[in-house]
């Protein structure tokens, strides 16, 4: 009888039930590098190490390659450098949990329901899961000297894009075309130059975001893609909002700090296009230079990089 | 006697007709499961399904997906010391001794020793520290003693000067752990603790008959957490910091072990599959190191959150009133529903599925107590089907045999009392 009591209270229990524990602590859970907590009062800096507490009123700051994770309001957070964080910003940034057990169960059984037809979707939209992939990047000779320059990848947020490749040695023209994501071609035109600049909404009608572009020369021809979103997401000025100095920093700086986060967002065409402008503006910036270098390693344009790094 | 018999039944009542059929379907029900896995037959290799849920059960959605895996767990600080290197371990002891630790646990095997001046220094360094708990591993179980042969992978030298605890978890190989015991016999009368039952003990004295006291020495670890919910050091962190770390240490549980080489998740070595893996069942990586099992059964023995688990004829009423239930409900009549009578009855299905689980998952999330209903849930599922094989095939022949007569001439002779 007692038992069946239980039963029965348990249910309305966990039925009326939701969270509403919070904890107003900053809590330290791993940091690695050089990771430096401010004081805002006093300016006093210390080091940041795992287990202690931070109060909310300062801030902290992440070297480049170097990261902190933080149990916030109950949640581990990880933050990646460079960059300063102030932390009741931070705080106020993080969304109180209130999620009820009925709602998580809900929400279980919805997703479950959602990809009941995972299969059938992996195939539809095979090109969101085709991320994984086998093997190795490696370098091969170019074909007929042509080689694509940029866009390579990522995400491009604008319309209009240039597209660059390394003119063919002969001086002969070449082939561009466009492809959405079923292959089909949407433009094609015989470009003598190196690069060629397309405006995605007025040149081509297509309601696809993925795109192939290639040239061809003779019998060779050279792919790359990219996806095309209308606008940048939001995580990028969220990200900037984080950084304490951007509201502090000149025009250029903050352009700057625009482009790293947008390298991290995948949108390298935007990055790189900032980085030209900004070199362009300031010529003895060596720093600047040498960002964008690195932006273009990790892209697998070395050749560029390394021309770059050496006119330094 | 069968007139007498029809009497008795028609005298009963509709009510008390409808509960005995309810009653005979649920025992058909069993039945149904009883010959189901009777049958032993080994399908698991033709079937990937069964092999994959192999492995599964309802509270490790719980785990994985109902609870906070970032909780913070204040009582413990982990240390990855990463490939062990005995005078690393070393410097990690003199580090932290003096920080007014509660117990400090090293997860690393220790099995040989020689006089070099490493182990000499690591050998004093562990006489000199003495909450420190060092693992070793039950070896083999002795069926014809009832007891295990002996603790194993701590040489004497290491062993004999500090406090010991075997690692070994209760699971089957490549499957989840969900279980440990707490101590076990091992070689004539004598009792060994688990690593993290060692641990507790040293850490809080006081508190030791509540491990003695537990219902059985075999407990389910009631995960809180992975590595997202502990303060972690690595070696070389910790060792080449020159501050204050006594706020940080004082009167917690430290444990050194592996959790990866250079970067914390890049290692499979040491690594199990838990409850609390994103993936439920079928292909995945596995999940946690073993350190932080320790850690969460260490965590589980402070908080005092143990899984519960109620006597098993408590299990089996609460099946039987499920299943009872759900016939009840499917031998409805639904006549005024004919159009539709099948989607309902599939609708009725899930929504008693979902209820059954709901009741199971929220139980274990709000209470820690692990229902085991999966006999109810099955019988739940299959009710519809055994009413239709009931109704259509054996009641018909239940009432030949009982009353001697058709239903018609049931019905005519009814109507005539």
């Amino acid at each position: 009888m007692n038992q069946a009591l239980t039963i029965i209270f348990l249910l309305v229990a966990f039925t009326l039930s939701g969270q509403v524990d919070q904890s107003e602590k900053i809590v330290v859970l791993s940091c690695k590098g050089t990771v430096k907590y401010t004081e805002t009062k006093n300016n006093k800096e210390v080091d940041v190490l795992p287990g202690i507490f931070l109060p909310r009123s300062g801030s902290i700051f992440i070297d480049d390659g170097a990261k902190v994770r933080l149990i916030i309001k109950d949640q581990s957070q990880l933050f990646k450098g460079p960059g300063r964080y102030d932390l009741e910003e931070v705080y106020r940034g993080i969304s109180k949990k209130t999620m009820s057990f009925s709602s998580r169960f809900w929400n279980f059984v919805m997703e479950g329901m959602g990809n009941t037809d995972d299969k059938k979707d992996l195939i539809k939209y095979h090109k969101h899961y085709m991320n994984v992939h086998g093997g190795l990047k490696g370098f091969a000779p170019v074909a007929n000297g042509i080689q694509l320059i940029n866009p390579l990848g990522g995400f491009i947020g604008q319309d209009k894009i240039v597209f660059e490749w390394t003119s063919p040695t002969d001086g002969t023209g070449v082939t561009f075309e466009l492809l959405d994501s079923k292959g089909n071609v949407l433009l094609q035109k015989k470009v003598m130059e190196n690069h060629i600049t397309v405006d995605l909404k007025q040149d081509i009608k297509t309601n696809d975001n993925f795109f192939a572009w290639r040239i061809s020369l003779d019998e060779s021809t050279m792919t790359a893609q990219f996806e095309h979103t209308d606008s940048f997401p939001k995580s990028i000025a969220a990200k900037l909002s984080y950084l304490e100095a951007y509201g502090e920093a000149d025009q250029d700086e903050k352009e700057w700090m625009k482009a790293v986060i947008l390298e991290m967002e995948e949108y390298y065409y935007e990055a790189g296009e900032i980085y030209k402008t900004l070199i362009t503006d300031n010529e003895d910036n060596q720093f600047l230079k040498r960002s964008y270098a690195l932006l273009l390693s990790r892209q697998g344009r070395l050749v560029e990089a390394e021309d770059l790094i050496t006119k330094l | 006697m069968r007139s007498r018999l029809l009497t008795y039944w028609n005298k009963i009542g509709s009510t008390y007709q409808y509960l005995i059929h309810v009653c005979l379907i649920t025992a058909l029900v069993f039945f149904m499961i009883f010959l189901g896995t009777s049958f032993k037959i080994n399908i698991k290799s033709i079937n990937p399904l069964t092999r994959s849920l192999n492995d599964y059960e309802i509270t490790d959605i719980v785990f994985s997906k109902f609870k906070d895996q970032s909780e913070f767990i204040e009582d413990i600080i982990i240390i990855n010391s990463g490939t062990p290197d005995r005078s690393e371990i070393t410097q990690i002891l003199k580090k932290i001794s003096p920080l007014e630790t509660k117990a400090i646990g090293i997860d690393f095997l220790f099995s040989e020793f020689d006089s070099s001046e490493v182990n000499l220094a690591f050998a004093n360094q562990l006489a000199a520290t003495p909450n420190v708990v060092l693992a070793s591993i039950l070896d083999e179980f002795d069926e014809t003693e009832n007891h295990f042969a002996k603790l194993s992978g701590c040489a004497p030298e290491f062993c004999d000067r500090t406090n010991v605890g075997y690692i070994n978890f209760v699971a089957k190989p490549d499957h989840s752990i969900r279980l440990f015991s707490t101590m076990e016999n091992v070689g004539n009368n004598k009792v060994e603790k688990a690593f993290s039952t060692r641990l507790f003990e040293l850490a809080y004295p006081n508190r030791s008959a509540e491990i003695t006291e537990l219902p059985s020495n075999v407990q389910r670890i009631g995960y809180r957490g992975n590595i997202e919910s502990f303060v972690h050091f690595d070696a070389d962190q910790l060792l080449e910091n020159t501050g204050d770390l006594l706020q940080i240490f004082k009167d917690k549980i430290v444990l050194i072990g592996y959790l990866g080489d250079d970067d914390i998740g890049d290692s499979l070595k040491d690594k199990f599959y838990t409850p609390l893996n994103e993936r439920i069942a079928a292909k995945s990586r596995p999940d946690m190191y073993g350190i932080m099992i320790h850690a969460n059964i260490l965590s589980m023995y402070i908080n005092q959150s143990y899984i519960k688990e109620w006597p098993k004829w408590t299990n089996r009423l609460i099946e039987i009133l499920i299943v009872m239930l759900s016939v009840g409900i499917f031998r409805m009549d639904f006549i005024s529903f004919q159009q539709v009578y099948w989607i309902l009855i599939r609708i009725l299905q899930i929504l008693m599925y979902l209820l059954l689980f709901y009741i199971v998952a929220g139980v274990f999330y709000f209470f820690n107590i692990r229902l085991s209903l999966n006999i109810g849930i099955i019988g739940a599922l299959i009710a519809w089907d055994v009413v239709d094989l009931y109704e259509n095939i054996i009641h018909p022949r239940l009432k030949k045999i009982i009353f001697g007569h058709t239903e018609e001439s049931i019905q005519l002779k009814s109507n005539q009392l």
